[in-house]
């Protein structure tokens, strides 16, 4: 069962195909169609309008900058959800690299979360833009945000293995995640406030991840707050104990890959 | 120039398939298979018992019948895939020329394609950039190479995807009959690119059904039949082998199609 045949070539060097890929990945997705890259930003912005005008009259009167709340919940929760999702089917989408090329799989993965970054960056960087051009003041603890966009990308990187390497054995993983995923939308409280739960039923939001990264995101951005790190704690053990277990089951069962897809 | 150590050995390599279980498990199948303790497959050994080195600065053709198993055999030595028991040892880089232009994006032109599909080979934008002018040169594709692909002739991918490995490539190279690109005179160009490749002191394997035009170069030819190698040696002896055990069933000419009354 011993192999040497491994790539003597390093890791590093598989970073320009990750990055190629990527990069391919993200032109293609919006080629071809009529709004193009606008797209990307659509997406979102469909779910704010929709979500607004549904609840302006409801949730308004609980936040006080209720738009600003939604908004930063939903790119949150999008990245979060659409990085999940393209990471399930990264091996299926390169199946026929896997089946001739000898290269590390995990390559497929990283490159799959990095397209979805790429789109998450700029949505980030036109909601900062609009912000600061909307008259809210932002002040140096923005860059808080970029721990919390880490302790998120490790929390996608580790479920991103998991269910990568899970879909390649079990179809139905996708199915079952695009129910958590819409679910999730409910379940995180992206347009409403946690203080309408009554307190019984507050465990269901608190043992989400995202919850406390959108919290902490809100916090920073609309309160000029530290975020509580109570529940960031929570986060990060949660994130390294799927991406301990992610990177175990991916290495241990990426040599049957090429014979599953 | 050749070291003491050979570049490539396999050593008592087998690898068995199971046949029939090329189907995704659902969960529920897979709980159902659990319960009545059967899951439909057959088992197949494709290799049995591989043992054999190359040194460095040989080329080999790999020869047999369909379904020898010379295919999984390089997917093997590569590391696309395990050996089901047994090693490969491999003292240099892998390239593979397996199915050409895979990873192709039709939406670009051959540039840029040359540098995606670099990257999925596993080569740096420098190793490319640092080749360009010879891959183009060696592609014939002229101006073509600022064409989208999706104006490619299926020959020219071919030639394109060849040109980037061919001249980029350094240590050992695997083709699986790659020669059978293009027209006689890309073949001519082939041979005196393995012959170049050669003399700077890279391996080169490759799969061919009749060795042909590439005899000269070759040091040694592998003959697999049902997994098992028939016969390895200099190349003219094992050719004459292969035609014995084959003689009426592989005539050179087609036999003529009986009439119909």
């Amino acid at each position: 069962m011993e192999q040497s045949t491994s790539n003597n070539r390093g890791l590093g060097r598989y970073w320009n195909m990750v990055w190629e890929l990527a990069v391919t990945d993200f032109k293609m997705r919006d080629q071809g169609t009529f709004l193009g890259f606008f797209w990307t930003l659509l997406h979102p912005l469909l779910y704010f309008i929709v979500f607004y005008n549904l609840f302006k009259k409801w949730m308004g009167h609980h936040i006080s900058q209720f738009p600003l709340y939604l908004i930063i919940g939903i790119v949150q929760w999008t990245f979060f959800a659409t990085a999940t999702s393209s990471a399930i089917a990264a091996i299926k989408r390169g199946g026929e690299f896997v089946k001739s090329i000898n290269f590390p799989k995990s390559v497929l993965v990283y490159s799959s979360v990095l397209t979805i970054l790429f789109s998450y960056l700029i949505e980030m960087a036109i909601l900062l833009i609009f912000w600061v051009f909307i008259g809210e003041s932002l002040s140096l603890k923005v860059f808080l945000l970029i721990p919390i966009l880490l302790l998120q990308l490790l929390l996608i990187m580790g479920l991103a293995f998991l269910l990568a390497t899970i879909s390649v054995f079990f179809l139905d993983i996708e199915r079952i995640w695009g129910i958590f995923t819409s679910l999730g939308l409910f379940l995180t409280p992206i347009f409403y406030t946690m203080e309408l739960l009554s307190p019984e039923k507050r465990w269901i939001i608190l043992i989400n991840p995202m919850t406390h990264i959108i919290q902490s995101s809100r916090a920073i951005m609309l309160d000029d707050m530290i975020p509580q790190m109570r529940g960031l704690s929570y986060v990060l053990g949660l994130s390294l104990v799927f991406l301990l277990s992610g990177r175990y089951v991916f290495s241990k069962y990426e040599g049957l890959f090429v014979e599953k897809i | 120039m050749s070291s003491a150590l050979p570049v490539l050995e396999a050593e008592n390599v087998s690898k068995k398939f199971h046949i029939g279980s090329q189907e995704k498990f659902t969960f529920f199948k897979s709980f159902r298979y659990k319960f009545t303790g059967s899951v439909p497959k057959k088992e197949f050994w494709a290799l049995k018992d591989i043992s054999f080195s190359v040194n460095k600065g040989e080329m080999i053709a790999v020869i047999g019948p369909n379904g020898a198993g010379k295919t999984t055999l390089l997917k093997n030595l590569a590391g696309i895939m395990a050996p089901t028991s047994g090693k490969v040892k491999a003292r240099d880089d892998i390239f593979t020329i397996f199915e050409l232009g895979i990873g192709f994006n039709v939406y670009f032109n051959g540039i840029e394609n040359l540098y995606l599909y670099g990257a999925l080979h596993g080569m740096t934008r420098r190793d490319i950039h640092r080749n360009l002018p010879r891959i183009i040169e060696f592609s014939g594709l002229g101006d073509f190479m600022y064409a989208k692909l999706s104006e490619y002739s299926s020959g020219m991918r071919q030639r394109l995807a060849f040109a980037t490995i061919i001249q980029t490539a350094k240590g050992i190279i695997m083709v699986d009959e790659a020669l059978s690109v293009g027209d006689q005179a890309f073949q001519c160009q082939c041979l005196a690119a393995f012959e170049d490749l050669l003399r700077r002191g890279n391996t080169i394997l490759f799969v061919t059904h009749g060795i042909g035009e590439a005899r000269r170069l070759c040091s040694r030819a592998l003959y697999l039949n049902q997994g098992c190698i028939r016969h390895f040696g200099e190349v003219n002896e094992t050719e004459e082998i292969y035609r014995k055990d084959w003689g009426a069933s592989m005539p050179d000419e087609c036999p003529p199609v009986p009439a119909q009354s």
